[in-house]
């Protein structure tokens, strides 16, 4: 029983305060740890999110231009219809096709056509042709190239941008 | 002596200070990692990279099948000249009596790859059919890789819809068979034949019929697609129209 009591008191402020303050730093410490790791877990999150939405962007782009679309009452590819638009350079047709495609999927965003060489070279290449629905296209969904047979010079190999 | 008692307050802030440092300095990731980033990598630049390049794939072979059907018609089937020969630009589908066979899977299969060949000289298919669409087999592959060394392979072939049965050959052929054995003794061949020839079977020309025979019984034909078959064609749809000719003489 007698041991439990503290003999002598000198120093023992000191070590309260020691005690004290590391406790203090630990838990500063322990603190600081659980807020970085969790922001940090929450940008992580954050990125595989975003990547997942940016592959659904890509499927979306894919299902786009393998859709089936109408050329004369007859039933085609929207592939077909797109490369019909560049060599016949009639954008009425690409923007129609676009909005028909748009509307009966409920898609809010653009679509637009480049030639592969300005869209390779250029910082801000222009388009042959584009469509939209809304005010800020928004981010780029994904980019396809597709060869055009028919095609003449830059227009042989055009690309294929979806925004939304 | 010292009390030395509170010395390990003090060296257990300094480790806690240098693991700290260390942790800010090493070139070792701490904290959580993206989950699943393999598995998006993969999707990202192997199955959706894939995907877009079958998808341009397709449209090739869309494109070469369409021609096909228009370089077959124009040649009444066959790739090249058949045995039963040509007069004209006109490839014949009898001599005489004696029909030349036409294999419509091999001309065709020979004929797309004729077609494929241009886009795509390495290209090599086994073209089959299957009703209105044509399947393309082959043993090339598309190999897509990575800087790890790590590569995704995919077969390019493909399944597509022209549109277009081939199986009209076969229709058209048992006509000529019967045509030629209703004619081939008339008197009056262009007589006989505008009695038995079906509406969309012209003589020589589809837009401007003219019959005309050669001394020795041959008549070429356009003849119009029974099923009212229109293939694309520069963005229009052409009806398939077929050169043929039949020999109508005996000898």
């Amino acid at each position: 029983m007698k041991k439990l009591y503290i003999d002598s008191k000198r120093g023992v402020m000191d070590d309260f305060t020691d005690l004290l303050s590391f406790v203090l730093i630990l838990s500063m410490i322990g603190f600081f740890a659980f807020v970085v790791f969790h922001t940090d877990a929450g940008d992580k999150a954050d990125q595989t999110l975003e990547r997942l939405v940016s592959l659904r962007g890509q499927e979306e782009l894919l299902d786009l231009i393998n859709s089936p679309a109408f050329l004369d009452n007859k039933e085609v590819i929207m592939k077909d219809v797109i490369l019909l638009a560049v060599n016949k350079n009639d954008a009425e047709l690409f923007n129609v096709a676009m909005k028909t495609y748009f509307e009966e999927h409920q898609l809010e965003g653009g679509a637009a056509v480049f030639d592969s060489v300005s869209y390779g070279t250029e910082e801000k290449p222009e388009s042959l042709f584009s469509y939209d629905n809304v005010v800020f296209l928004g981010k780029e969904k994904g980019a396809v190239y597709l060869t055009n047979v028919n095609g003449e010079g830059k227009q042989k190999l055009i690309v294929i941008k979806l925004f939304g | 002596m010292k009390s030395k008692k509170g010395t390990i307050f003090h060296w257990i802030g300094i480790v806690v200070v240098l693991a700290l440092v260390f942790v800010v300095l090493s070139p070792t990731e701490f904290g959580v990692k993206p989950k699943g980033t393999w598995q998006l990598d993969f999707l990202h630049y192997n199955y959706v990279e894939g995907e877009k390049q079958l998808a341009d794939n397709d449209q090739l072979a869309l494109q070469a099948g369409r021609e096909t059907v228009f370089s077959l018609a124009k040649k009444g089937g066959f790739t090249h000249a058949p045995a039963c020969g040509s007069v004209g630009g006109v490839n014949y589908w009898n001599k005489g009596q004696d029909f030349c066979f036409l294999n419509v899977d091999g001309e065709v299969n020979t004929e797309f790859n004729n077609m494929y060949q241009k886009y795509d000289k390495d290209a090599s298919y086994i073209v089959s059919r299957h009703g209105k669409e044509l399947l393309g087999k082959t043993e090339q592959q598309v190999r897509l890789g990575n800087e790890k060394g790590e590569h995704y392979i995919l077969n390019p072939g493909f399944r597509i819809n022209l549109g277009y049965d081939f199986d009209e050959y076969f229709l058209l052929q048992d006509q000529a068979k019967k045509y030629v054995n209703e004619c081939k003794s008339a008197e009056d061949l262009q007589d006989c034949l505008e009695k038995v020839k079906l509406s969309y079977w012209k003589f020589s020309s589809c837009e401007n019929e003219q019959f005309s025979s050669t001394p020795d019984g041959k008549v070429a034909f356009c003849i119009k697609s029974p099923g009212n078959y229109a293939v694309l064609e520069n963005g229009k749809f052409v009806s398939v129209e077929y050169r043929v000719g039949l020999d109508f003489g005996m000898k």
